[in-house]
């Protein structure tokens, strides 16, 4: 599980290479929000963890944004 | 002189920070697998009879940057970006993407990094800045992936490395070049998760 300390753009999808694109931004993760990690993806140059929205949607935020991992997913 | 990634991250407790604290620089380099020759009292590697040759008077940077491999896509065989006064260029299969090398490199702390300062004069450095600028064609995963722009421009000015289709490989023909002045460790401070391929060691 991961925890937002600023607000945290979540992408519907992250690119090959280079920063994800902004068009690609689904939601924005609140400052405290948490959200379930489901998976850890690495592009070309940067690391993604894909994450379960409070809504059931799925999507990616990007290591180096203002997150915290806390916990372990059961 | 060989570069061997011998890192165990994948299989790291995800959750906790591993950083490297050494404070011995050759200690350092050796762990990412460079042999140093040795060092002077400011931590410049010696790699040539005067290291006073290579400072730059006019404050300019130009530094390859070896970044350890991850994960199973095009990563796990290593990255290559190349800092230019401040501007990372970083080439992959979406093309060039610059940024500034401060936030590129705290997004890839989730991983080992070394970087080769290089001995250009500063004429050099525009033109290197130019090339890496200019269109680097098509990306292909053997033919011109991460390590060909930085090896097209350097010849370019002349300075010819051979071939080196891995990052691993650019990186061991760069310290066996003479060019490099400077090593820079950028040591993962939340290092990486997930799985990776075995071959990303």
């Amino acid at each position: 599980m991961i925890i937002a300390d600023e607000p945290t753009k979540v992408y519907s999808e992250y690119p090959d290479s280079g920063m994800p694109k902004q068009d690609k931004v689904i939601a924005v993760l609140n400052e405290n929000e948490t959200s379930d990690v489901l998976q850890i993806k690495h592009s070309k140059d940067f690391q993604y963890y894909r994450v379960r929205l409070r809504d059931g949607r799925e999507g990616y935020i990007q290591f180096g944004d203002k997150f915290r991992v806390i916990s372990k997913n059961k | 002189m060989e570069l061997n990634y011998t890192y165990d991250f994948a299989i790291k407790e995800p959750l906790i920070s591993t950083a490297i604290t050494s404070d011995d620089p050759s200690e350092r380099l050796e762990s990412l697998g460079f042999a140093p020759i040795g060092w002077d009292e400011s931590y410049r590697i010696i790699v040539q009879n005067n290291p006073v040759n290579f400072v730059d008077p006019k404050g300019l940077l130009s530094e390859v940057i070896v970044l350890q491999p991850v994960g199973w896509g095009s990563s796990s065989f290593g990255h290559i970006a190349t800092n230019i006064n401040g501007t990372a260029y970083s080439y992959g299969p979406d093309g060039m993407s610059t940024m500034q090398t401060s936030d590129y490199l705290n997004r890839n702390s989730f991983r080992d990094g070394v970087g080769a300062e290089l001995n250009l004069t500063p004429d050099q450095e525009a033109r290197l800045q130019a090339c890496m600028a200019g269109n680097q064609g098509d990306y292909g995963k053997v033919t011109n992936n991460c390590t060909s722009p930085i090896q097209r421009c350097l010849k370019d000015l002349g300075i010819d490395l051979g071939w080196n289709m891995l990052p691993v490989s650019l990186g061991n023909s760069l310290m066996d070049s003479g060019l490099v002045t400077k090593y820079n460790f950028y040591p993962a401070t939340t290092p990486a998760t997930g799985s990776s391929a075995p071959w990303a060691k």
